[in-house]
């Protein structure tokens, strides 16, 4: 255990003094205090209400800038989707679906007059549902 | 110091303060209040961005909904020339764009490097217009990578007709002259007002990076896409009724080709083709001469395919029955001064026979009996002379004289279409008429229109068809003479379907010549029919102007009707009637 040093002060009139000026300076402080708080309070008050806003906007305009970025990037993808629609109109086209199933050769034919057939019927997903929606018309090849 | 030059110099200060104060007041009053409207101009102006917004063109679908007509998103390549920097600069960004979009270097230097115009700057020159979405973003990426200034790319879209040569001059097209569309042709000249969008625009505060400020003023008015156009055509039956025309145009090399598929019933064109043709995605190799709409512009004289009319008009009037003999005078008849001739010798024909070998003397004689009041009537009644009613501009009433102007021979003459000339259009809708059982419908070429935001559908109304037979069973009778013209015996044995009752007529005219009178060596070679006949799905229309080897409307177009015919039968599911032995044959040739 080290050891404590203490030391002890006799209360002479000097101190006294002191200590009086220090209770005055103290009672000074306080009773400034006291004028301020009803000043400072309220700036207090407003300097949060400020930075509360201030965050506030700055959390909005982000969102907004956000907002904005994605907006633009569902038009790029729009476009992007417009471009490939168009070239499947392209590529749908029967003179393209012949040329390619004579380029690969694929044993296909057209089908003959009756080889489809439309069949009114329900959907597994729907039967027993208890809707009241007339059934789907499902169409079956034949082949 | 003294206290009283402390509160001096307080009172100094403290004055000083006030009148600084108050010069700022003054000041704060002036900015604020005097020049607010200039000011807040000022800034507004500076920080208000507008945003044109175009609007797209209206699309345009067959009747299941297959694109026909659409817009491809590109971009147009602008510069400024205000911050593109120096010439040596300049001429960089020029052989760039020169390699890259195979353009003159000089053209796009001298864009780049054009400051001032009629002592304005230049902000915006147009290097390229329309560059598709692929190569502009990869010019994007190499824009930033080799540190150009002043270049932007600018989003457009411009119109793109994906099945190239389909259709096009019933689709037609639109010519660019800036921000403008100009129409040119076809359902994009007649629609065009329904087709257009228009433009809106939005005014909004934005920060430094042009992003609008949320708490910013905003100010749009909405742009507004063009009506979408769905036409009746079927492009399953279109595409198959081309690609039969282009193996007549390889078989048999005519001037030209059309041909023309309508559903007799509603009076609904599903196909409408024509030779040649162009393809509108590529401007560069267009010929003028193919913009042309033949089916709707071009009249030609029908020759015997208006035969059926007048012995319609008889029946109708009870003058002949399908049994009533006519002697055809050994395929020579003189009349009125002139011979007419049949193709070949023929003896005493009953009504069937005239119309299934096309008899022109026996036709003429019959028609002789009807009188030309009556003959006329009978032809206004199919249509002839009148307009059919397609929405498409330049189309052609055709020749066809009142009585009072007909001289003696018109009466041996049109009834087996000389003298008397038709568009295409109105030769098919006359015979929707003989195939419908009688019903003149008006032919339909635009389905619906939709509004592209609300996705609602406004659909043409189909127009009440006027009454052509007099007689209920005049149908029935002129039906088995038809059906009986591809039957043996016929002259269209080749338009014949196994398991199917064919309907229909040959035509072979001569060509008019400029000089006046008839070529011997240019023909028109038509067939007209339906199927099946007594419930037709389609009539079809094939005409080949000046066809070379062979010039007979049942050796040129029925075989291409017959193929036409069959593929849509199978296409639209209709089932044999009669029991053939089934053929399968591959998809590609």
């Amino acid at each position: 255990m080290s050891a404590m040093n203490f030391r002890t002060y006799t209360m002479d009139g000097a101190g006294r003094k002191r200590r009086a000026k220090r209770n005055r300076g103290t009672v000074a402080h306080w009773s400034l205090v006291r004028v301020l708080l009803p000043f400072f309070f309220p700036l207090a008050i407003l300097f949060t209400v400020v930075v509360v806003r201030v965050k506030f906007q700055s959390d909005h305009e982000k969102l907004h800038r956000a907002a904005a970025h994605m907006q633009l990037k569902i038009h790029e993808c729009d476009r992007e989707i417009q471009n490939l629609n168009n070239k499947l109109e392209h590529f749908s086209r029967r003179q393209f679906i012949n040329q390619q199933v004579a380029r690969f050769n694929l044993p296909l034919r057209n089908p003959q007059p009756g080889q489809m057939r439309n069949l009114t019927g329900a959907r597994p997903d729907e039967a027993g549902a208890g809707t009241t929606q007339p059934p789907r018309k499902l169409i079956i090849s034949r082949r | 110091m003294s206290k009283d030059g402390i509160i001096a110099r307080m009172l100094l200060a403290g004055g000083v303060l006030f009148v600084g104060f108050l010069l700022l007041g003054a000041r704060y009053y002036h900015v604020q209040v005097g020049r607010h409207d200039e000011l807040y101009e000022k800034a507004r102006a500076k920080y208000t961005a507008t945003a044109k917004r175009k609007g797209e063109r209206g699309l345009i679908y067959d009747v299941n909904g297959n694109l026909l007509v659409g817009n491809i998103p590109c971009s147009n390549i602008i510069a400024d020339p205000q911050i593109t920097g120096s010439d040596e600069q300049c001429r960089e960004i020029a052989a760039y764009f020169a390699r890259r979009l195979d353009l003159s270097p000089t053209e796009v230097f001298r864009r780049l490097a054009t400051r001032e115009r009629n002592g304005n700057p230049v902000r915006y020159s147009v290097i390229e217009r329309g560059v598709d979405l692929d190569l502009a973003e990869k010019i994007r990426g190499e824009i930033r990578e080799q540190g150009f200034k002043g270049i932007f790319l600018e989003e457009t879209t411009k119109r793109y007709y994906p099945k190239n040569e389909m259709l096009a001059q019933v689709i037609g097209f639109i010519n660019v002259d800036g921000d403008k569309e100009v129409p040119v042709t076809g359902i994009e000249k007649a629609v065009h007002s329904r087709l257009s969008a228009q433009p809106g625009q939005r005014r909004y505060e934005r920060d430094r990076r042009g992003v609008s400020l949320s708490y910013g003023r905003e100010k749009a008015s909405d742009s507004d896409n063009g009506f979408n156009v769905y036409l009746t055509i079927n492009e399953q039956l279109q595409d198959l009724l081309e690609a039969e025309l282009d193996t007549l145009c390889k078989e048999y090399s005519p001037k030209a080709a059309y041909a023309i598929m309508i559903d007799p019933y509603t009076g609904n064109i599903l196909a409408l083709g024509q030779r040649p043709t162009f393809n509108p995605n590529s401007r560069g190799k267009m010929d003028p001469d193919a913009w042309r709409n033949r089916m709707l512009g071009d009249i030609f004289e029908p020759g015997s395919t208006m035969k059926p009319f007048a012995i319609a008009g008889a029946l109708d009037h009870g003058i002949i029955s399908p049994q009533t003999v006519f002697d055809c005078e050994n395929g020579r008849w003189f009349f009125a001064g002139k011979t007419l001739r049949d193709a070949h010798g023929y003896g005493r024909l009953s009504v069937t026979e005239i119309i299934q070998k096309s008899s022109n003397i026996g036709t003429a004689k019959i028609s002789i009996q009807l009188g030309k009041n009556r003959l006329y009537q009978t032809f206004r009644r199919f249509g002839f002379g009148e307009k059919t009613g397609i929405p498409l501009e330049l189309e052609s009433r055709g020749i066809f004289r009142k009585p009072e102007q007909w001289d003696s021979l018109s009466i041996s003459r049109f009834p087996i279409g000389q003298g008397i000339a038709c568009t295409p259009l109105q030769l098919a809708r006359a015979y929707c008429a003989l195939a419908n059982g009688g019903q003149l419908v008006h032919l339909r070429l635009i389905d619906s229109f939709e509004d592209p935001e609300t996705g609602i559908k406004v659909k043409i109304p189909h127009q009440s068809a006027a009454k052509t037979f007099l007689r209920a069973d005049t149908h029935a009778k002129l039906l088995d003479m038809l059906t009986r013209v591809t039957q043996t015996g016929g002259t269209a044995t080749r338009a014949a379907i196994a398991g199917y009752d064919v309907a229909g007529k040959t035509g072979t005219s001569q060509k008019i010549l400029p000089a006046g009178g008839y070529s011997n060596s240019e023909y028109f070679a038509s067939f007209v029919g339906f199927a099946p006949a007594d419930n037709p799905a389609f009539v079809i229309l094939v005409t080949a102007d000046e066809p070379q080897k062979n010039h007979y409307g049942g050796v040129v177009a029925a075989p291409t009707f017959q193929r036409i015919a069959q593929q849509a039968l199978n296409y639209l599911n209709i089932a044999p009637r009669h029991l053939v032995a089934a053929e399968v044959k591959p998809v590609h040739p």
